[in-house]
């Protein structure tokens, strides 16, 4: 029971404390006065999504910017670590 | 033992289906464009149950992990500790910001929220560094993710696999 408590309740409050405090301490971000700035940003800028295409040329255009988004945001630094993991693997099995 | 071998084989296979999953939705979800509004609420909202099941499948990982926070680690573990942390506090805010802007699935639920243009541009700017956290993640863990579905889907085996 204590094994229980000790291995699986417990961090669970846990995770869900850190959780709960993320939320609260965005709710109190919210209230400052940069986010009063980032608000009026924000309030004038359209919002990037919108409906799915309908059309051949919206649905291509749409593939073409979710391809680059992701090959940026994922691939990049996905291809970047793995050169640097690989890079220490063999510079750790040299000195061996 | 041959029972505990049979059970630890199906668990990784459980964990490399999660895994894929989590890939799969993860790419979806980051193509709202392609997905459009509605559908990429709804893909989010369904992400958060293969996550949550991410999470517990690697619990005894993180616990045993999170009590030698001030211990000696080897230096991938360290790094591993540290990075999922902020995946996690970075997840945590992208969900909770994702749900109060929802436009579509809250709605259709008849829950009706009035949309703050700051969480739209805290979730758009924590969803980028979200993805770019994630192709970190992914590249930690790429030779078990490689290895076993060379495994278990190609059906290919590997002595790499023997080890994970």
């Amino acid at each position: 029971m204590r094994h229980i408590f000790k291995g699986y309740i417990l961090p669970a409050l846990i995770l869900l404390f850190v959780a709960a405090l993320i939320v609260f301490a965005g709710q109190l971000a919210a209230q400052t006065s940069w986010a009063a700035g980032v608000r009026a940003t924000a309030a004038t800028q359209p919002s990037e999504v919108g409906p799915a295409p309908t059309d051949l040329p919206t649905f291509l255009g749409a593939i073409a910017i979710s391809l680059v988004r992701l090959t940026l945001l994922i691939g990049f630094p996905a291809i970047i670590t793995w050169n640097i993991l690989r890079r220490i693997e063999q510079r750790t099995s040299g000195k061996r | 033992m041959e029972h505990a071998i049979k059970k630890s084989f199906s668990l990784t296979q459980i964990k490399l289906l999660v895994a894929l999953g989590i890939l799969l939705l993860f790419v979806i979800i980051n193509a709202p464009q392609f997905t459009g509004l509605a559908w990429h609420e709804w893909i989010s909202f369904a992400f958060v149950l293969p996550f949550l099941a991410h999470l517990i499948l690697s619990w005894k990982w993180i616990v045993s992990v999170m009590t030698r926070l001030f211990k000696k680690l080897p230096g991938d573990t360290r790094f591993n500790q540290i990075w999922d942390t902020f995946l996690f506090v970075m997840m945590t805010v992208v969900i909770f910001s994702g749900t109060i802007i929802s436009e579509k699935a809250l709605p259709a639920l008849n829950i009706h929220i009035k949309i703050d243009p700051f969480w739209r541009s805290i979730h758009t700017t924590s969803a980028n560094l979200l993805m770019l956290m994630f192709g970190v993640h992914l590249a930690m863990h790429w030779k078990w993710i490689v290895s076993n579905f060379r495994r278990y889907i190609l059906r290919q085996p590997s002595a790499a696999s023997e080890t994970s």
